[in-house]
């Protein structure tokens, strides 16, 4: 077959693909009837953090944390780690400012998150790495700790942090369960940024942007996050291990601004990557 | 106008001369192979009358089976079993006509969903009930080839 037509043929196939979906990461009003048990001691985590005794009004769920909601105007929610209990974070909206100027500096709302990042077991500290704050709404400021492996960022396995810089008060704070141990996650890639950005260029017959991959772990593998415009610009994960499209849409992970790591990773690649190269595969 | 028909001729230089790069072959050779990589993989489940019927196992916290290979044009017939708490099953980013992703399958009521495999592609399935601590490690992949 001339090579022009095998490169018509593998657009053609491309054209095919599916985009692969967006999904959100929280399930809401979750029912717990399953598992009476479970229900109650979540339940119980959140009312003692709070000093309350009211039952909650629902269940919701993000990445394995259960976040338990009780009845409020604003927002006032527990979460709760189901694998051992423990409370992995609340919000509490009353708490939110709404005028008023800032009164802390920065570094005095860091060492306020800071309180919050103290109270996270040493091992998780230990691997967690202090990603910057950033202003949300009339005088809220998030901070963020990431988890890192070999300097990589562990996509949604973090801690944020909402502090009120005009009262000084934690307004919300969410710690993420980490999936895999830090040594079972390999973190080289076995394409370039630039390859991942061709095949998400091509998968969605799109045009390139102005954008430099970054390499992120989704869980215990590589993706890298390329961006590309089909019909409107898009973020495409794809694995650095195989090239699949892993998810599109928006980021889907929360990275601090200058975070801009993958490019001087070295490329490992992998037996079946340099098959499928030297076409055998 | 030269200039932008010479600029235009320099943008598609690399695919007239047979996609050159070694990064664009790559990407492509890669593409083609994720598309196919199913290609020799036996369809699941089995017909019957017509339609590829696939039984699939819900528990905490896999699917069983975790991949489901079926062709082009077959009608499938997909029936789920909760086997222990209730589950839920989303093919993301797959449309069921008719079919509400937030039904709760519950033990002892099977759900299931019937369509026309009508384009190629491999998709996440995943649990949509919550269902337990793991909840989000149950997906399998769904593959029309």
């Amino acid at each position: 077959m001339p090579a022009e037509s095998r490169c018509l043929g593998a657009v053609i196939l491309l054209l095919l693909l599916p985009s692969a979906a967006a999904h959100s990461n929280i399930l809401y009003d979750v029912s717990l009837d399953f598992d009476p048990a479970l229900k109650e001691l979540v339940t119980a985590v959140a009312q003692e953090h709070f000093g309350l005794v009211e039952e909650p009004v629902r269940f919701d769920y993000e990445r394995e944390l259960l976040i338990v909601q009780f009845d409020r105007k604003v927002e006032l929610s527990a979460n709760v780690d189901p694998s051992d209990f423990s409370l992995a974070g609340f919000r509490d909206d009353s708490r939110v400012s709404e005028r008023g100027t800032p009164r802390l500096s920065q570094a005095e709302r860091r060492a306020v998150a800071e309180r919050v990042f103290e109270t996270l077991p040493e091992p998780m500290r230990r691997e967690m790495t202090y990603g910057g704050e950033r202003e949300l709404y009339t005088g809220t400021f998030q901070h963020l700790w990431y988890r890192a492996v070999d300097g990589v960022l562990v996509a949604n396995e973090h801690l944020e942090v909402e502090v009120n810089g005009i009262t000084g008060e934690v307004i919300a704070w969410k710690r993420l369960p980490f999936f895999a141990a830090q040594e079972n996650i390999r973190t080289s890639p076995a394409i370039s940024g630039a390859v991942a950005r061709k095949v998400a260029e091509l998968t969605f017959n799109a045009a390139p942007v102005q954008f430099t991959p970054f390499l992120l772990l989704n869980r215990d593998r590589p993706v890298w996050v390329v961006k590309v415009k089909a019909l409107y610009p898009i973020y495409v994960w794809v694995d650095a291990l195989d090239g699949r499209i892993v998810a599109t849409g928006d980021l889907r992970a929360t990275v601090p601004e200058q975070y801009a790591v993958g490019p001087d990773i070295p490329v490992q690649e992998t037996d079946s990557i340099r098959n499928i190269r030297e076409g055998k595969a | 106008m030269k200039i932008v028909g010479i600029a235009l001729l320099a943008l598609m230089l690399p695919a007239l001369l047979g996609c050159a790069t070694p990064d664009t072959l790559l990407a492509q050779r890669l593409v083609a192979y994720n598309a196919e990589r199913y290609k020799d993989a036996p369809a699941t489940g089995t017909l019957e009358d017509g339609v590829r019927t696939i039984r699939i196992k819900a528990s905490q916290f896999y699917f069983e089976p975790e991949t489901i290979v079926v062709n082009r044009g077959e009608r499938v017939r997909i029936v789920v079993e909760a086997v222990d708490v209730p589950h839920g099953f989303e093919i993301e980013g797959l449309m069921i006509p008719g079919y509400d992703i937030e039904t709760v399958i519950r033990p002892g009521f099977p759900l299931t969903l019937e369509f026309d495999a009508m384009e190629t592609g491999v998709w996440d399935f995943i649990c949509a009930i919550y269902c337990g601590f793991g909840h989000s490690t149950m997906k399998g992949t769904f593959v029309v080839r």
